[in-house]
């Protein structure tokens, strides 16, 4: 009832209002989930889900009159999967690894040869770093206090093991023990025992749900009220993270008091001069159970394969974060004036997440290795303005850490100057060797630093309050891509110095430059361009092709995942 | 064999394709508009906003009830403005009565740090559909030359508010490090401006292909920062950002600490030309020991601030230069066990001073023993202003386009909430 006048003064002239009334109704319907007979078991295989989505967006297109754009060859799609799962492009000898003429052992080829890819890369500790990075910025940002470092600690160890994530978050939002051996408590610790925006941010992190605003007065398009926040924020009432001891023997603790029975006063939220239980968000009363902290009954009921709001923000976060695109935008706000653009699929989706157990790496699969994914970003004239039905790739910005990890990889100092361990003793005491080797890690390291906080400061300049979308640092980035000493100090090896010293003529310089830095063969033009410029160039060749590698780094190209 | 979507399948047919392009597009690079200098009829050329991140107490700066239950054990001291009365540790502001105007009864309804700061730093709550540009974005658009080599908005410290629909020219160029050597900023070594050229020719080539094949939303806005960022290496303006030429008497007037050598940098850019600045002084959320905590951080900003209004003054700037002294909210009567004070958006202060504003009085007015509201939970403050209200006469006062309807995704946008009202008194 109420709904069609708000969407009317909020004037949300998109297609989320179009299709509103005929979305809301059908997310209303009963779940398919009854009708097991033409359903495939969720939860049973990836690619069946793969398959249905590929299946329905091919039909739409073809409803749609639109023109699909073709599906990527290799050479793009090893840049785009290494970019989005490891967060860097491919070296030339991964290319190289994975072009079409060159055999697998086990025989694999087309889409075989891509899933067992993306299989590979996953498994790495690259993919769980970048993921860790990943999640990290979402649920506290991009700072350096003990807690951001803790909890990617966690998150790094965790996506590695392939956790579910349901396990992981319990692990976060009930998170006990104490720092190093726990380093789960980070996630809370971030919060400094401000219960609302624990309760704000976990809230919207984990189920998509923004409240924060009821902290102070009622929801302006849900039903939440200050109660029902209050009655949430609950939960974290009888926990606090606390500290002890100094420097480098600090460590942090979770403490709940504990609760003796379901009548227990001290679980009971004071609202409007009357004791209450904490509630789940716009649900039910807390269930005592013995034993247990009131974070832990929180923790099962999110991430319980029920809870609609935990499987769907999960598969939309991702959903947006591989293809450019979520059914529900901004990513992680799902509300009753803004639905998703395709509520069943999204619903589908999030049963079938949740039935394979919260495995992050089924739901990577279906998404990865389907059409919607691997379509080139061409555009033609009937795809041209589609951005709902994925009928071509869309080109993504990358993400800061995409962007620092890039630097990394494609400069490549880490990798040609590899850590040599160091006795732990005064220089004095050192070898020759040993000297020149710790004086190497100290300029690696240095670099490496000094990159992750240009990074930090273009991407968040206050760790005080809590920015978490993402910013177009353009101008900064734009400086830092130009000036910043990206190619290391002279005294280290980097991939620039090893084309140079490897490769004498010019068409393979060109070649292995356009190969490290934009994780791709040079074009035709791309190489007239260069010998129309290049002659006129002065200085030595250390400069002209450094020139040549730097203004590759600021292409838009270099910038993007396309 | 799949999963059967038809049931939802004849829903979104409706859907059209084309609607939701450039709210998603826009999302993913951000907008570029290109723009002419805008004309206005204002004698304002320049907003220094200082931004006291954190909440600062009411009770402890502008608005004390010396004497009360719950007030500090500081004094105030009173001056030719009645009920303009700083506390004791803002001596230096308190001489400047009569070039401030006090508001006394900021009000708005939001507590949370995040919510709160985006309200006062754009006039709208935060809405997650949709970026609201902060008040220096605005004023960048509003009074900034598009073609200007400086940015049109510098923020001293804090964090990047985006600019949202008024496009990425509007961002804010954030100094981390006030007064420290901003990296970046120059070529780096080796590299002279020939170098570059070459460089960014081979860019600009090679950009055009790829608009060719992929579109040219990313290529546009990786245009315009470019463009822009090239400007500001070679513009001989860049050595406003830094105060190491600036006279010894000039820097002791504004004495010591990044909050003074903000407020220099602040000068130093409105001369240049810069219309937008804000200058961000955090640690005003003061749970915990709170009177202690705010004598410090009233001493930090007393005599760089006046300073400020005396430069200005000193060099014709000051009628010509708005200043707004702000945070996100108050902070409550109430007093926690450590003399510290929770967060209070019912009533705080804001203080203006410089172009256009009609100094020397008070706006609003509290209860006597600031407790802002009485028991039932009515409120006790007379006169109240809303942020948008406060945004809506800025806006006023600098002759920005009120009317003008701007496009957020595919849904009108004005720069001010079409509910606010001005507030006439401020500037007649």
């Amino acid at each position: 009832m109420r709904r069609t006048p708000l969407i009317v003064t909020l004037g949300l002239a998109s297609i989320v209002c179009l299709g509103i009334a005929h979305f809301s109704a059908s997310a209303q319907d009963p779940t398919p989930e009854k009708d097991t007979s033409s359903q495939p078991k969720l939860g049973g295989d990836w690619r069946k889900l793969r398959d249905s989505l590929d299946g329905l967006f091919d039909q739409l297109h073809k409803e749609k009159g639109i023109k699909a754009a073709n599906i990527a060859n290799d050479a793009v799609f090893i840049r785009r999967v290494y970019l989005d799962l490891l967060g860097r492009p491919p070296s030339p000898s991964e290319i190289d690894a994975f072009a079409p003429e060159r055999k697998r052992a086990d025989g694999l080829r087309g889409q075989a040869k891509r899933e067992a890819l993306i299989d590979e890369l996953m498994a790495t500790k690259e993919y769980a770093e970048h993921f860790a990075a990943f999640w990290r910025v979402v649920m506290v940002g991009r700072g350096d206090n003990w807690y951001d470092r803790s909890l990617e600690n966690f998150l790094g160890t965790a996506l590695h093991e392939n956790r579910s994530w349901s396990q992981i978050t319990t692990e976060l939002v009930a998170a006990k023990g104490r720092t190093p051996e726990n380093p789960a408590i980070g996630y809370l610790g971030s919060f400094e025992n401000d219960k609302a925006a624990m309760t704000g941010i976990t809230a919207k992190v984990f189920l998509g749900k923004q409240i924060q605003c009821a902290e102070c007065h009622e929801h302006p398009y849900e039903d939440w009220s200050t109660d029902d926040f209050e009655a949430m924020q609950g939960f974290f009432r009888l926990f606090s993270v606390g500290a002890r001891g100094e420097g480098a023997q600090r460590y942090w603790f979770s403490q709940d008091t504990e609760i003796h029975n379901r009548h227990d006063v001290s679980a009971k939220v004071r609202l409007r001069g009357k004791y209450k239980l904490p509630k789940y968000l716009g649900g039910d009363e807390y269930e005592f159970r013995s034993g247990e902290t009131l974070r832990d009954s929180l923790a099962t009921w999110m991430t319980s394969a029920d809870n609609k709001w935990f499987r769907e923000m999960t598969v939309n976060r991702y959903m947006a974060y591989f293809l450019g695109l979520g059914f529900v935008t901004p990513v992680d706000d799902f509300n009753s004036i803004n639905e998703p653009t395709f509520p069943v699929v999204l619903e589908v989706m999030g049963k079938d997440f949740a039935a394979s157990g919260f495995d992050l790496r089924y739901l990577i699969r279906a998404i990865t290795t389907s059409k919607l994914y691997q379509r080139e970003t061409s555009l033609n004239r009937s795809n041209r303005n589609d951005w709902i039905y994925y009928s071509r790739g869309y080109v993504r910005k990358l993400t800061p850490e995409q962007v620092e990890n890039s630097i990394r990889a494609v400069v490549g100092i880490e990798a040609l100057n590899p850590f040599q361990p160091v006795r732990d003793v005064p220089d004095s005491k050192l070898t020759d060797d040993e000297k020149r080797n710790k004086g190497i890690a100290n300029a690696v390291n240095g670099w490496k630093n000094n990159l992750h906080r240009l990074m930090r400061d273009a991407y968040n300049g206050d760790p005080e309050i809590r920015e978490l979308s993402d910013y177009d640092g353009t101008l900064i980035q734009a400086l830092l891509l130009m000036n910043a000493p990206l190619l290391g100090p002279a005294s280290l090896d980097n991939n620039l110095k090893k084309i140079l010293r490897d490769y004498g003529s010019h068409k393979d310089r060109v070649y292995q430059i356009f190969m490290t830095v934009l994780g791709r063969k040079p074009t035709k033009d791309d190489i007239a361009l260069i010998n129309g410029f290049m002659p006129a160039w002065t200085g030595q060749d250390e400069q002209r092709y450094e020139d040549l590698f730097m203004a590759l780094m600021n292409t838009t190209e270099f910038a993007t995942n396309k | 064999m799949g999963f059967d979507f038809t049931v939802s399948r004849r829903d979104f047919l409706r859907a059209s394709g084309a609607a939701g392009g450039l709210m998603v597009s826009s999302a993913m690079f951000g907008n570029v508009l290109r723009a002419e200098k805008p004309v206005r009829n204002t004698k304002i050329k320049s907003v220094i906003m200082l931004f006291m991140e954190g909440g600062p107490s009411q009770l402890e700066t502008f608005d004390c009830k010396p004497g009360k239950k719950t007030a500090a054990p500081y004094k105030v001291i009173e001056t030719e403005v009645p009920g303009f009365a700083p506390c004791e540790h803002l001596p230096n502001i308190a001489k400047r009565a009569k070039d401030l105007l006090l508001i006394k009864t900021m009000s708005s309804r939001e507590g949370n740090h995040s919510r709160a700061a985006y309200l006062l730093r754009t006039g709208y709550i935060p809405n997650p559909t949709l970026k609201h540009p902060s008040l220096g974005s605005i004023v960048a658009h509003q009074l900034g030359d598009p073609d200007f080599e400086l940015p049109n908005f510098v923020k001293l410290r804090g964090a990047p508010h985006p600019a949202g629909y008024l496009g990425v020219n509007q961002n804010p160029f954030v100094i981390s490090r006030p007064g420290a050597k901003i990296e970046n900023l120059d070529y780096a070594a080796g590299v002279d401006k020939d170098r570059m050229d070459r460089r960014m020719k081979l860019v600009k080539e090679m950009e055009k292909d790829f608009a060719k094949e992929h579109g040219n939303e990313a290529t546009e806005a990786h245009k315009a920062m470019y463009e822009k960022a090239r400007k500001l290496m070679d513009s001989p303006l860049r050595k406003k950002f830094y105060i190491d030429d600036e006279p010894q008497e000039v820097r002791k007037a504004y004495g010591q600490g990044q909050f003074a050598d903000s407020c220099i940098i602040a000068r130093r850019l409105v001369e240049a030309g810069v219309p937008a600045i804000e200058i961000v002084h955090g640690g005003w959320d003061t749970h915990d020991d709170g009177f202690k905590r705010c004598q410090e951080l009233n001493t930090a900003i007393d005599q760089p601030w006046a300073a400020l209004i005396e430069d200005l003054k000193k060099r014709g700037l000051y009628e010509s230069t708005l200043i707004v002294w702000m945070g996100e909210f108050g902070r409550t009567p109430d007093l926690t066990g450590t003399s510290g004070r929770g967060h209070w958006p019912n009533n705080f202060c804001a203080v203006l001073g410089g172009g256009g504003v009609k100094a020397g009085q008070v706006i609003g007015e509290t209860d006597p023993d600031g407790l802002g509201r009485d028991s039932k939970g009515q409120s006790l403050i007379k006169d109240p202003v809303s942020p948008a209200d406060l945004y809506k006469t800025l806006g006023v006062m600098m002759d920005w386009d009120l009317t003008k309807e701007f496009e957020a995704g595919n849904r009108p946008v004005w720069l001010i909430d079409k509910g606010a009202k001005e507030v006439e008194k401020i500037y007649k």
